[in-house]
């Protein structure tokens, strides 16, 4: 709710030749953007060097244990 | 420091209940993909953001004693993160002021440019924000309600609402004002937002994002 009330309270600031519809879809955009740039990332391999760790902080764990 | 169960995990493959470790290790591995991307919304870098998830994997492996079991693994882990990040900004913040104004400082885009608008100008344009505003657009993208993303940066859920709804205006405008536009003058608003999702979407998709 207050989101769309502080948008809606930015979008009247800079309106100049943009209309309230092409504001709706920029920001619809750039949403489905960011998820995507997010969802990108989040699906890439994981790097050798994070299972390097892991496996280091397993022995870690054990020595100290021993 | 307790010990209790530490004993059953020293032998893993001969036990066949979990330990308190086991479960929390599994947990941490499961949210690495989270955590690189969140640290490369913070820190742009795919290197420099990476070798922060490292640091909050150890952090957060050292103090896993301090964490709840039944609560919010993943948003502890992202707030252990934060914590990381920030400590390492503000001291190459006081060192770098020069270079930080330097990396804000818009590259000239020709107008060949302007034409493909794809995901690399909205995340160049998504660069030029402060932190706060792009820690809290993207922990809101990335699973967690306005409340949880509130906790992790220990402010108000105003606050995040506010900066979202900020960070969003100056992301038109910084898109906008590289000559591009955002959604372009198309039939509907529905199609506009189709034209402008196709334009970011980046061909080249083998390529790690930045």
């Amino acid at each position: 709710m207050m989101v769309e009330k502080n948008q809606d309270a930015a979008t009247e600031e800079t309106t100049g030749m943009v209309s309230h519809g092409e504001r709706r879809a920029h920001q619809k955009a750039i949403g489905q953007g960011l998820r995507k740039f997010f969802n990108a990332v989040v699906s890439e391999p994981i790097p050798d060097e994070f299972l390097i760790l892991l496996k280091k902080m397993d022995e870690g764990k054990s020595e100290g244990q021993e | 420091m307790h010990t209790n169960g530490t004993s059953a995990t020293a032998s893993i493959s001969t036990t066949a209940t979990q330990s308190v470790d086991d479960i929390f290790r599994e947990g941490l591995v499961e949210t690495i993909p989270a955590l690189r991307a969140f640290a490369r919304s913070l820190c742009g870098k795919r290197d420099v953001a990476d070798d922060l998830v490292q640091e909050t994997m150890m952090k957060g492996w050292q103090s896993r004693e301090r964490f709840q079991p039944g609560t919010n693994l993943k948003a502890w882990l992202f707030a252990i993160l934060r914590n990381e990040f920030y400590s390492s900004y503000r001291r190459a913040k006081t060192v770098a002021n020069y270079a930080a104004m330097e990396s804000t400082k818009p590259e000239g885009v020709d107008a060949d440019q302007y034409a493909k608008l794809d995901l690399t100008d909205l995340m160049r344009a998504f660069d030029q924000l402060a932190p706060e505003q792009r820690e809290a657009l993207i922990l809101t993208v990335g699973e967690f309600s306005y409340e949880e993303a509130a906790a992790i940066c220990g402010c108000a859920v105003g606050t995040i609402k506010s900066r979202i709804s900020r960070a969003r205006k100056q992301l038109e405008q910084l898109v906008e004002g590289r000559g591009g536009k955002l959604a372009g003058r198309t039939q509907s608003q529905e199609d506009a937002a189709d034209v402008f999702l196709k334009k970011l979407s980046n061909p080249t998709q083998d390529e790690p994002l930045r």
